[in-house]
């Protein structure tokens, strides 16, 4: 599997949906990935060298395709631990102060922890409804798996499908 | 020359690691897919296996399988190097009996000692004899002392080689009266034949084998791949392999301390020193060196405006394994030529000496052990 990188133009992420786990690669072509998640102009993503799993059985390589095309309405969380930088479009300075607090969500079939980041007051209703973006930023993120709690993934960046949340809760400031 | 073979689908990645690691003096071969992989684990027996676990047709785990499963090539060990960095998938390759796990993208240095660690425990593994490293980074600790003299009382235990690693105009010499003609450097330069071991090899009349320092301080750069490749080649000959370390954690001194099965090191009780060493300790971690190898003697103890065991054991955060009182013999037994191991058995010196090498013995695994 390519090195993933900027160099390469190619980011690898871990995709969880609510059967399968699908690691792959994607070419971004100069977009960063939560732009091409947040895509609304279509439903699909195109992805490379993709190795399949079951979640019951998450290291298990079931099948490997060269390319693929994932309907986004299927994925649940997108976890990206290498190339933060190619996921997620630097944040410019803003007058109002951006914070940091604690996360806790749940999922079909998941728990994810981490921390999320508000500019001005942390409001969730307004990030859960009035948002724009189907994909949720979730830093330093651990999902669980509810009925398998043993097995996890962590990430430095997920993100969370927000049309699968079903709850979603944040436990205090971090900084 | 130790032999890595890589198998990995991506083209460019199997160029780039295979430039990192022939920098590094291995020698590389590389496959692109699994099937030819496993052929090639079968014909080149290489000394190690980097492996992708993602690939198309037979992944990782598969090529795994097939390498675990060959009576031939079953002990063959494997890196792991792969994309997919969750804990789920190194807990797998753990159990699909890889040796160790890297995920991607790896930098050079991250390669380099990972593949170091991997050889040297399969080789600790391998049942050969022991290897025992004096290291002390602040002059005048009498590391090389105290090198010398456990050397000798490791003599009763089997055949022991001293390698005076010292990069800069070794002592040991001196200690044992002995002038080499010839050092390892010399029998690096001539192609580090097996045949060609014993010209560079010095006996002393008590029985111990030294292998000198070079006279000149080494000014050429060192590969570090020959210290393991040299270390393989002693531990056939020699039950203990006794080196006082060169005083730097430069790549080449580092990959001493990696080949090593205990690590010793030597402080004497003021500030200096125990700065150094806790600095050596954070810098030996944080190159993956296992801790537990890891043990502190402090020698030179007088007592008189030198730190307390309770403030070097605060600092150390941990006892020190052994306490030499300072032994006003050895300034005599240096001049002389004659360790106090030999000369005077009952000295604190040669005592403490005594006591590390039946620390050796008991814990360092035998051949056949």
């Amino acid at each position: 599997m390519t090195q993933p990188g900027i160099r390469t133009g190619t980011i690898t992420v871990d995709f969880l949906t609510p059967t399968h786990r699908v690691s792959a690669q994607m070419v971004l072509r100069g977009r960063v990935l939560a732009d091409v998640l947040n895509d609304v102009r279509t439903s699909y993503i195109s992805v490379d060298a993709v190795f399949l799993s079951r979640l019951e059985d998450p290291a298990h390589i079931l099948k490997s395709l060269g390319t693929a095309v994932l309907n986004k309405n299927y994925i649940t969380a997108a976890i990206v631990n290498v190339g933060i930088e190619m996921a997620l479009k630097a944040v410019s300075p803003a007058y109002t102060s951006r914070k940091v607090y604690n996360v806790f969500a749940t999922v079909p079939g998941f728990e994810i922890e981490g921390t999320i980041e508000f500019a001005g007051r942390p409001d969730i209703h307004a990030l859960l409804v009035t948002n724009v973006e189907r994909f949720i930023p979730i830093v330093n993120a651990k999902v669980v798996m509810s009925e398998k709690p043993s097995i996890n993934f962590s990430g430095e960046l997920i993100f969370l499908n927000r049309d699968f949340i079903g709850l979603l809760a944040l436990s205090g400031e971090v900084a | 020359m130790t032999r890595i073979l890589l198998i990995d689908d991506d083209v460019q990645l199997l160029q780039m690691i295979r430039m990192m690691l022939e920098r590094a003096g291995y020698e590389v071969f590389t496959s692109a897919e699994g099937a030819d992989g496993i052929e090639k684990v079968r014909q080149l027996q290489p000394d190690l296996v980097i492996l992708d676990l993602m690939m198309p047709d037979i992944d990782g785990f598969q090529v795994l399988q097939a390498i675990r499963s060959d009576p031939l090539i079953s002990e063959t060990p494997v890196l792991v190097l792969t994309a997919r960095a969750q804990v789920v998938d190194r807990e797998a390759a753990l159990a699909a009996r890889a040796d160790d796990y890297l995920a991607k993208p790896v930098s050079q240095k991250e390669l380099l000692d990972r593949v170091q660690e991997v050889l040297s425990r399969r080789r600790r593994a391998g049942g050969q004899g022991g290897v025992v490293l004096f290291l002390g980074l602040r002059g005048g600790t009498g590391t090389t002392t105290l090198a010398v003299n456990t050397a000798l009382a490791l003599i009763h235990s089997g055949p022991v080689v001293l390698w005076d690693a010292s990069l800069n105009s070794g002592h040991v010499g001196l200690h044992l009266r002995i002038a080499p003609r010839t050092s390892w450097l010399d029998w690096w330069r001539s192609g580090c034949s097996r045949v060609n071991l014993e010209a560079h090899l010095v006996s002393h009349p008590a029985g111990l084998v030294l292998f000198p320092a070079p006279m000149m301080p080494v000014t050429e750069s060192i590969e570090e791949s020959v210290i393991g490749l040299t270390l393989d080649v002693l531990r056939e000959r020699f039950t203990f392999v006794v080196i006082d370390s060169p005083s730097t954690l430069t790549p080449p001194g580092l990959s001493f301390c990696r080949e090593s099965d205990w690590i010793f090191l030597v402080m004497s009780p003021e500030v200096g020193a125990l700065q150094s060493t806790v600095m050596t300790m954070r810098v030996l971690q944080s190159a993956g060196i296992v801790m537990d190898r890891v043990r502190v003697v402090v020698n030179h103890v007088t007592g008189a405006g030198m730190l307390s065991p309770q403030t070097i054991e605060r600092a150390l955060s941990q006892a020190p394994m052994l306490t030499v009182p300072f032994d006003p013999n050895q300034g005599v037994a240096l001049a002389q030529g004659t360790p106090l191991v030999l000369s005077q058995s009952s000295s604190p010196l040669a005592g403490a000496a005594q006591r590390l090498a039946g620390y050796i013995t008991s814990t360092v695994r035998q051949p056949g052990g």
